[in-house]
């Protein structure tokens, strides 16, 4: 049997909290490592217990999600992020993105669509809204004109990439790229690693002053 | 006029008449004032008679002035009230009332000046200062003298010049400024050796030679007091003969020609005795004992002293005492009397320390005084020299006036231009005030505006975030309730779901809306696009999309972006529920003007009778005509919907209109 996939929750609603927790626990291919209420007792447990991922809620009582996100990133770039946000539009979404997490889960999302999604990401896949990949897409630009010239990312992921800004699903995608829709994901998820790598050196370079 | 000359004859005969008889004249003019009628020749007599006695019944003499005063003022007699001053200062100093002088003297000053009469402004000055000098109080004296001695210069008055520059030459003898005091006596001389002015001569020689004494020129000076010595013969006038006699005495003393000087000693106290002059035989008999001490004839020293002291003591002279009892002391040690030379050396201390203090208060008020005199001659110089440059300058009057009205031309318009100019730069200033007042209310309001905005979005997000939580909340309660609930209730927590679901979305297009980072057409269209895809797939409804390859990052606001989304939102819709179409295109078209169309290969909309979603449809046109552009929709084997909005230039014109 497949190892389970560990999640911890960090989520300050309580009815939400325990269903999802619940839900994980009900299911043989997830286990629930942890649940916090808030960001503060999530920074100091989640770089010990090294769950595969997080399910991270960004509104919070104190430390918010994104903060928090950045901080055990630094730490434990393995752990991967999935944002659990209401609004799809919210500022916050491509904030969390740039700070380290892999993907997003809307809140209205039927529970039974949340695990999907938490295995999709396990699995090396992303999902990114068109307003989002428009947002990576301007960044990575300015990236390429203030760094060296040579492209940060390879010629597929520009191209999956401008077709998701220009509004296109990833089944239109993957029919134009012919590749599969998993492939499409595979890409995304290399591009919000490239995206986390390339967030961290921009600040370390602001650290050391080398921009 | 006439009649005064007439009342003047009879004063002349009553002069001479009272060289004789007092009592006659005093009755005669008091029958004359029964006589006389008009007031001012009454003052005139009352002065008259105090005159006549002035010198044996000083107080019958002040009753009469005191009835010329008391008249004059009551007749506002001005040149009256002068004379009643001249004759009362007389009386006066005989009583050593200087100082009740002086403020006589002074409103004499003042009436010479309200008269504008010379004549009695130079007698006031002459007065004020004799006053002044009769207090020992050098400085004012020499100043009035000064102002006099200019009016008679002024006036050619040579009589007056000549007494002035000598009553100077004294009160500089006194001011220790002897150089300056030997300079006015040998004017005031020369004056009077012209106008044969034996008396004052006879002065200003006594006066030179006390100048030339302090400036150790003793050949000089004892030809100048020998001279005046001659000249009090002449006069005659005792008390310039005995006074020039002390001082050829003093001189002889000094250059150690003690017979010369026992002989003048000796002629001085004869005449001096005859004469009743005090001070002179004082100084006589004071100037023999010196003498006699120095000839070591303690004996004759001891009794001239004495006798000297006597007078001293009874005129009061506290320098002379002084110097008298230090001599007596000095004769008595000689004579091997120590306790009587103790009792004078006492008497000497004695008045030597009362005379201390005011005599290091005189020095310095003395020092003072040379200064200021020095300055006012100088001044007297200058204004000499002043007056001749004056008289040369006349000739070029005419050009420096010419130069004077130019200065003053230029200076005008020098000032006219910096007025101007200052004005000018205040405006410049004022206007830069006010733009910078102007950038400021700008810049203010923008704040204001800017901070209200973050403000409204702050109390949006946190409205959002809030309602979102509820929503949640909601969403999984329902779910907790689907599960433990017959078929009915399902359906009930089923639409909860749905419900809270679709006001989430409706949040999320709103906050889409509201968010000032989608505002360009490229994200209309983008977000449009994605929602229209993944909507139609749901439906499995076939889809085509036109997009311009290239779309401007043109500015739209969330309104426009909001209300463009919502029609074609709804638009779809009504295809999905209505018009029974397989397939969907959607196409965008950008010129000046955003142009959307949604065509469907469904039934049509039947235009005729379109109640049944007619709210629908009425509400997209309004959607679009508050954006300022339009919507319409026709059928054409389908249906057609189009949507116009004005982008950019167009916009403002439409705007204009």
């Amino acid at each position: 049997m497949k190892d389970q996939i560990s999640v911890s929750i960090v989520e300050d609603m309580a009815d939400v909290r325990q269903k999802i927790n619940s839900m994980i626990e009900e299911s043989e291919e997830f286990i629930c490592l942890s649940t916090y209420n808030n960001a503060e007792n999530a920074l100091e447990e989640l770089p010990v217990l090294k769950p595969d991922i997080v399910l991270m809620d960004i509104n919070l009582p104190g430390m918010n999600g994104i903060e928090c996100i950045k901080k055990v990133k630094r730490k434990c770039p393995q752990i991967q992020f999935m944002m659990f946000t209401i609004y799809e539009n919210s500022e916050q979404v491509y904030e969390a993105l740039a700070a380290g997490a892999s993907g997003y889960l809307l809140k209205k999302t039927p529970p039974e669509r949340i695990l999907e999604a938490l295995k999709e990401l396990y699995e090396g896949g992303a999902p990114m809204s068109a307003n989002i990949a428009r947002k990576v897409v301007s960044f990575f630009q300015k990236e390429n004109n203030s760094a060296n010239g040579s492209s940060l990312l390879s010629n597929r992921e520009k191209e999956v990439l401008a077709l998701l800004s220009k509004g296109f699903l990833y089944k239109e995608i993957s029919d134009q790229l012919f590749i599969s829709t998993g492939t499409v994901r595979q890409h995304i998820h290399k591009i919000y690693e490239k995206l986390h790598v390339q967030n961290r050196t921009e600040a370390i370079n602001k650290f050391y002053g080398r921009e | 006029m006439l009649s005064r000359f007439f009342i003047l004859i009879p004063f002349f005969l009553l002069n001479f008449i009272t060289a004789k008889s007092q009592q006659t004249s005093k009755d005669s003019l008091e029958q004359l004032l029964k006589t006389v009628n008009t007031g001012n020749e009454k003052v005139l007599l009352y002065l008259q008679l105090g005159q006549t006695f002035q010198a044996s019944n000083s107080d019958s003499a002040r009753l009469y002035y005191e009835k010329a005063r008391a008249l004059a003022n009551h007749l506002d007699d001005k040149k009256g009230l002068t004379k009643y001053i001249s004759g009362q200062l007389k009386l006066l100093n005989q009583k050593s009332e200087f100082e009740e002088g002086l403020a006589l003297a002074q409103k004499d000053i003042s009436i010479g000046q309200e008269l504008k009469d010379p004549k009695i402004l130079l007698a006031a000055y002459n007065d004020v200062a004799n006053e002044y000098e009769y207090l020992s109080d050098y400085q004012p004296a020499a100043q009035y003298y000064l102002k006099s001695l200019k009016l008679a210069t002024a006036m050619g008055n040579e009589e007056m010049q000549s007494k002035v520059n000598n009553n100077l030459a004294s009160v500089f003898i006194c001011l220790k400024d002897y150089p300056t005091a030997y300079g006015y006596s040998s004017r005031a001389f020369k004056i009077a050796n012209k106008l044969h002015d034996t008396v004052t001569m006879g002065n200003c020689l006594l006066n030179n030679g006390v100048a030339e004494i302090h400036q150790k020129k003793y050949k000089e000076a004892l030809f100048d007091f020998e001279q005046s010595e001659k000249a009090g013969y002449r006069i005659p006038d005792m008390s310039l003969v005995t006074d020039a006699m002390s001082d050829e005495g003093l001189i002889y003393y000094t250059l150690h020609n003690l017979e010369s000087a026992e002989k003048i000693f000796r002629r001085e106290l004869m005449i001096s005795e005859k004469n009743h002059l005090d001070y002179e035989k004082m100084y006589a008999l004071f100037g023999l004992a010196v003498v006699a001490k120095d000839r070591n004839n303690f004996r004759a020293a001891e009794q001239y002293t004495s006798s000297a002291i006597g007078i001293g003591e009874n005129l009061n002279t506290e320098e002379e005492l002084m110097e008298m009892y230090d001599t007596m002391s000095v004769i008595k040690q000689k004579m091997r009397k120590p306790e009587e030379a103790l009792l004078y050396k006492n008497k000497y201390v004695a008045i030597s320390d009362s005379m201390m203090n005011a005599a290091i208060q005189t020095n310095i008020h003395n020092l003072d005084i040379q200064y200021r005199s020095a300055q006012k001659d100088k001044m007297i110089a200058q204004q000499n020299l002043s007056i001749e440059k004056n008289k040369a300058a006349i000739e070029r009057e005419n050009m420096w006036l010419f130069i004077f009205l130019g200065g003053i031309i230029a200076l005008l318009a020098i000032l006219v231009l910096s007025v101007r100019s200052y004005r000018h730069k205040q405006n410049l200033h004022r206007q830069s005030l006010l733009t910078l007042q102007k950038q400021h209310e700008v810049n203010t309001l923008q704040e204001k505006m800017q901070a209200r905005e973050e403000e409204r979005d702050r109390i949006g997000s946190e409205m959002h975030d809030d309602i979102g939580s509820a929503l949640t909340t909601i969403l999984y309660l329902s779910d907790g309730l689907k599960a433990k609930s017959n078929e009915a209730d399902k359906n009930i927590a089923d639409k909860i779901a749905t419900t809270a679901t679709g006001v989430v979305d409706k949040m999320n297009e709103i906050i889409w809306s509201m968010n000032r980072q989608y505002d360009t057409l490229d994200d209309l269209i983008v977000y449009t696009r994605q929602y229209a895809v993944e909507f139609l797939q749901n439906h499995c409804l076939k889809y085509h999309f036109e997009v311009p390859d290239f779309i401007p990052e043109l500015p739209i606001s969330g309104e426009e972006r909001r209300n463009i989304y919502l029609v074609i939102k709804e638009s779809l819709h009504n295809i999905v529920k209505h018009s029974g179409a397989s397939v969907v295109n959607i196409s965008f078209e950008l010129n000046e003007d955003l142009l959307t169309y949604i065509h469907d290969n469904g039934k049509g909309v039947e235009l005729t009778s379109q109640r049944r979603f007619g709210n629908g449809l009425k509400n997209m046109k309004h959607r679009m005509e508050g954006i300022g552009g339009s919507f319409e929709i026709e059928n054409d084997g389908g249906t057609t919907i189009k949507l116009y909005c004005p982008l950019g230039s167009s916009k403002k014109e439409t705007a204009a209109i």
